[in-house]
Formats: structure tokens, C-alpha cells, sequence
């Protein structure tokens, strides 16, 4: 990794962020903000405010990293971190090695796959967190060596830190949940392959917590029960619960086709269906404030049942980026665009949502803004 | 995306044109007439439905009127009720239940084949409007929104219209080819274009079983307005014979969402 040119290109993020308008959104990025829409419901957060308790990036799939030049994305996300670092959390929301998650050391994909990783993990500052999720493609590509592939990720990227705060969880092909405290905010973190996988998920080795779909949905139960004043939960797992994509059997010829015959990956299979239906009803009780997802390379802002609102940010590559349809529950999609979606939880009330958005040559910024919780 | 679309719809218009060129001058048979008595030529067209989660059925609403102005006064106006299931948040199936009120003034004696068709009557249809493609992708640089989403799809209706005379039926069988783009953020502006085909049924023996003619609807849309169930489209109809006039009307639907 050239982390010269990583310096370069977050210099150049610092200065594209400063350029951002002072209001909301960028509504010129979009062709028609028609009156009454959404267009400004919340300023853009300064860099390194006193007022955010704790800012969580949410970006996904961003396991297809260009080699040559850092992403937009990943660039703006260092830059804007490390304006405060002890209070930001980087979520990277799985599929973080593509195609096929860690191969064996022997093959020639090797030194991909760490390079895909690395840059990554340089992209959270020294003094930030950061978590990756496993997604499908970590779990060797929802091959039988799955299970394998993903301890093997996470024990590299442990490994790989150089000093960082960086970790997988779930750990070890472990379903979760796994809880994370800060501040206000409970982060709750998912391993949804587990649940999809249709190869072996446990072993001599395994350690979990709970192994069984019912533990799983208890234990993410009681961590959605507020604990404190102010309680904010985020949880986050890789499949989304709605989506307007791929995945949703939309979108290009192949929609109708994933529409008669899905896979565990979509939306409409059985598999998939029975796994939002498992956590979803652990939501019922007490409905976390936001559901994060990725799997679809693209960004949505939906409005949810179970869970307030609906994230969808895998727009984290651009080689990977999708189209996404537009549905009655979304409040915001970003299509063929890279980017990633900010959260600012505010000291003593109030939850800020910023989706960033990237165009090929990394022109771009603040597209969206909306209180998701009000001040 | 919008170059095959395009291709489909001038190869429809192309492929209709010549039945009204050949129908100059049009002596205004009966053949063809259930087309304008039935909802295909009776009631406004609308865009295809927004989709929405995969999870659910969703039930919904629409309340039609439109007004078809034609020459030989043989204007009308129409309203109806619809109940559509929007299967998996995708495809539409529906019926249609309306009133239609022809202005016209013929003198039976001298027009026995216009003035057939000028009594009140019922409508009744039942169909499906189907998605086929639905996308975005490719109309996101045309419109510079991200959020742009086209939809195309195929529309399938079977229309009956008991009374339109003395122990006359009335029936028809339309398909067309609809073709939108959505976009906008909140409230999203749909503009749409249907080319169309429909097959007079002759379900009476007034009725020829012949008639077949092509129509063009167009029309804009504006989806969400105030909750995200609701929509109105302001639609037109031009049917491919001479006579055929102009419709333009309303729509309005509610979707219940889970």
C-alpha cells in the first residue's frame, strides 16, 4: 500500500468537504427536489463538532478496491474521521473481500485479497474503531470452506492492524449478536450469512455464544432493551430487510428471473425470508432506531416496520455499484455511485444521517441529510 | 433501456397506422365501436404502479373519470371504481367497475348505427398490468437523478359494457405496452407512454367480432403526494380511427401500505 498516495487523496477529500454547501443537501445533485420533499431536514454536521457524541460510518461491499488509486469513499471516510477519531466507529458492512473472501495462502489471489483488506483498514485512522461484518462473499463465497474463510479473515485482519482498533464481528463464523457501547449508542452487530449459508456453520472449533436461530433472535432481543437515557440502537448485519436492487428482483433483465427463482441471497427466497422474519420479531419489543445493511452496491434510505429506519450502504466499490428502483418505503436511493452513509449520535438528543455520494472521478459530498431522531 | 422501448413503440405505431389510413373515409361501423363503450376507450390510462417491498401484498383504490370529446357529437363521459392487488409489491391485478354517460344527440332514424351506442350504461373490466423490466441504471445520466427508475411492462384488460343498447353487450380486449420513468425525490413525477392494441369481442349480436385498432396513451403522473400511498395521473387516449376524438382524464389511487 502506497500510503503516500492515501495521504494525497484524503488531503484532496479534506478539501472536497470543505467545499460542501451549508445547507442540507445538494439538491442540484439530484434533478428535481419538488416542494415538500425532504430536501434540507438537517445541516451538515462540522467536522469534529463538539456537539456529536459519536459518529458511526456505515459502508459496504467495499472489497473491490480499484489497485491503483484509493476510492473516494475510503478517502473521505479517513479524512472525516480523523478530524476526531476517539469518537468515530467505521462500520464496514461485509463483502469486504471479493470475490470469494481469503483464498489459501499459496494461490496467486492471496496478495489480492490483503491488498482488497488493506485498504480498507487504512482507512480507519489511528484512534477510530473499526468493525468489519462478514458478508456472503467472505464466507468463501458461500462455498463449503465458508466457515474457514472467515475465521481466516478475521484473524487477518486482526493481524493486519498495525496499531489499529480494527476487528471482525461476529467472530469465527459466530452468528452474534455482538454489542457495542458508545455513549448513547448501542451498536448491535449480526453475522446474517450464518443464517443463509448452506454449508457447514460450526465445528469442534466454534465458541458462540448461542447456535441456534432461536438464541440468536433471543439474545438480539434483550440487547435492543433500553439500558440508559437517550438509548440509541443501530443494528447492522450484511443483507438488507427491504431493498430496491438486485437482490430485490429488480433491476435489468435479471429481475424477473431471481423473481421465479431465488436464491438464499434475495429477498424473495425462503431461506432469506425466514431469516428477516427471525429478526424482525426480536425488533418488535423495542424497535432499534436504525437497521444497516449492505449487499446491494448501491444507497437507500427506507422507511421500516420493525426497525425505524432502513440502511442500505454497499456502494463502497466502484466496479461493484448497481441500480437501484425506487420504492414506496424509500425516503433517498443513490444509484451508480459510490459512497457510504454517516450517522452523528448527538450529545443529549438527536441523530443525524448524512449519505455521501461519489461519482467516477470522486466528485461529490453530502447528498442527503435527514434527522433520524430529533434533536 | 429507452432505445428499445422507443423501437417498441414505433413499431406498433408503424404496424397500426396503415388500419387507419385504410379506414378513410371511415363510415363508422359498429365494429369497432365497443372500443370507445368499454373501459380500453372509456377510461383514462395511468403509468405502472410504484413498486414497493417484496414481502407484502398491497391492496388498492383508484377512482377514475375521464371525457372522450369526439366529432358527430358523440362525446362521453366516464366514471369508475377500481380494486387493485399489487402482488409482491410489483405487478398489478385489478377490476374495474364504472358508469358511462354518452352526450350524443343521433336521430335514430337517420344514424340507426351511431345512435346504438347513446344509451347509459354500465362498464366492467377485469385485468393485470405486469412489470417487466423495472430499472434505473440507464435513464439516471438523461435525468441527472439518481433516483430515476423506469418501468416497462405489459398491460392486459378484458372490458364489458351490459346495456349500451336494447339486450346489446359490448365487450373489448386490450393490451398495450407501458413505458415510464419516475423521478424526483418525496413526490415523484412519472410521465408515461402506453402504444396500444384492442380487439373489439363480439359478445352480442350487434357487435361484429372484427374490430381491431391501435392507440396511443400518454400521460404524467405524481406519485406520494402528501403519504406515500397516494397518486394521480392525468391521462390521455388517442385511438387510431378517424372518428375516434381525444380522451383525457383523471385518476386517482391509493395504495394501502403495511
Amino acid at each position: 500500500m502506497d500510503l503516500s498516495s492515501f495521504g494525497r487523496s484524503a488531503a484532496l477529500a479534506r478539501t472536497r468537504a470543505a467545499a460542501l454547501p451549508r445547507h442540507g443537501t445538494l439538491c442540484g445533485f439530484t434533478a428535481l427536489c419538488i416542494a415538500g420533499s425532504a430536501c434540507a431536514t438537517a445541516p451538515p454536521a462540522p467536522a469534529g463538532s463538539p456537539e456529536i457524541e459519536t459518529t458511526l460510518f456505515l459502508i459496504g461491499d467495499a472489497g473491490a478496491p480499484d489497485p491503483r488509486v484509493v476510492g473516494a469513499p475510503l478517502d473521505s471516510i479517513r479524512a472525516q474521521a480523523a478530524a476526531a477519531p476517539e469518537r468515530s466507529i467505521i462500520v464496514f458492512l461485509g463483502d469486504n473481500v471479493y470475490p470469494g473472501g481469503i483464498p489459501d495462502e499459496g494461490r496467486a489471489e492471496y496478495m489480492d485479497a490483503l491488498r482488497r483488506l488493506d485498504a480498507q483498514i487504512l482507512s480507519v485512522p489511528a484512534g477510530a474503531r473499526g468493525i468489519f461484518i462478514p458478508g456472503n462473499h467472505d464466507w468463501g463465497n458461500e462455498g463449503p470452506d465458508g466457515l474457514y474463510s472467515i475465521r481466516w479473515q478475521g484473524a487477518l485482519i486482526a493481524g493486519r492492524a498495525r496499531g489499529r482498533d480494527v476487528v471482525m464481528l461476529p467472530r469465527d463464523g459466530c452468528p452474534g449478536p455482538v454489542s457495542v457501547d458508545a455513549g448513547r449508542l448501542r451498536l448491535v452487530l449480526l453475522d446474517t450469512q450464518w443464517w443463509l449459508h448452506e454449508y457447514i456453520v460450526r465445528d469442534s472449533a466454534s465458541a458462540c455464544a448461542t447456535g441456534l436461530p432461536g438464541g440468536v433472535t433471543d439474545s438480539l432481543r434483550r440487547a435492543l432493551v433500553p439500558d440508559r437515557p437517550g438509548f440509541v440502537a443501530v443494528v447492522a448485519g450484511h443483507h438488507p430487510l427491504i431493498t430496491g436492487g438486485e437482490h430485490g428482483g429488480y433491476c435489468g433483465f435479471a429481475g424477473p428471473y431471481r423473481r421465479l427463482g431465488p436464491r438464499p441471497q434475495d429477498i424473495l427466497s425462503r431461506a432469506n425470508r425466514a431469516m428477516r422474519d427471525s429478526i424482525e420479531a426480536a425488533f418488535e419489543p423495542n424497535p432499534p432506531l436504525v437497521y444497516a445493511a449492505g449487499h446491494e452496491h448501491n444507497l437507500q434510505v427506507l422507511g421500516g416496520r420493525n426497525a425505524r429506519y432502513l440502511l442500505v450502504s454497499g456502494a463502497g466499490a466502484y466496479e461493484k455499484r448497481s441500480c437501484v428502483v425506487w420504492l414506496r418505503e424509500s425516503v433517498f436511493v443513490a444509484q451508480s455511485r459510490t459512497g457510504f452513509m454517516r450517522l452523528d449520535v448527538i450529545r443529549g438528543g438527536g441523530v443525524r444521517l448524512q449519505v455521501h455520494v461519489y461519482d467516477r472521478a470522486g466528485r461529490g459530498g453530502v447528498a442527503y441529510t435527514r434527522w433520524l431522531e430529533r434533536p | 433501456m429507452i432505445a428499445s422501448a422507443a423501437l417498441a413503440v414505433l413499431a406498433i405505431v408503424a404496424s397500426v397506422t396503415p388500419l387507419a389510413a385504410q379506414s378513410a373515409p371511415d363510415p363508422t361501423p359498429p365494429r369497432v365501436e365497443s372500443l370507445f363503450v368499454t373501459p380500453f376507450g372509456a377510461l383514462p390510462p395511468i403509468a405502472p404502479l410504484m413498486p414497493a417491498n417484496r414481502d407484502n401484498h398491497f391492496w388498492g383504490v383508484r377512482l377514475q373519470y375521464a371525457h372522450r370529446a369526439r366529432d358527430r357529437a358523440r362525446a362521453a363521459g366516464a366514471v369508475a371504481l377500481g380494486i387493485d392487488l399489487q402482488w409482491r409489491g410489483g405487478s398489478v391485478v385489478g377490476v374495474t367497475a364504472g358508469y358511462r354517460r354518452p352526450d350524443c344527440a343521433a336521430d335514430p332514424a337517420a344514424e340507426p348505427a351511431v345512435a346504438a351506442f347513446c344509451d347509459d350504461h354500465p362498464i366492467l373490466a377485469v385485468g393485470g398490468r405486469f412489470n417487466f423490466l423495472t430499472g434505473g441504471s440507464g435513464v439516471v445520466a438523461l435525468f441527472s437523478d439518481p433516483s430515476a427508475t423506469n418501468t416497462l411492462g405489459l398491460e392486459i384488460q378484458l372490458g364489458v359494457s351490459p346495456g349500451i343498447a336494447e339486450s346489446v353487450t359490448a365487450c373489448s380486449f386490450g393490451l398495450g405496452i407501458p413505458y415510464s420513468v419516475s423521478f424526483g425525490r418525496t413526490l415523484r413525477l412519472v410521465p408515461f407512454l402506453t402504444p396500444q392494441v384492442g380487439w373489439s369481442i363480439g359478445c352480442s349480436d350487434a357487435v361484429s367480432t372484427s374490430g381491431t385498432r391501435g392507440a396511443i396513451s400518454a400521460g404524467i403522473g405524481v406519485q406520494q403526494i402528501l403519504v406515500r400511498g397516494l397518486d394521480a395521473y392525468l391521462g390521455y387516449q388517442r385511438i387510431f380511427r378517424s372518428d375516434a376524438g381525444h380522451l383525457i382524464g383523471l385518476t386517482i389511487s391509493y395504495v394501502f401500505l403495511r
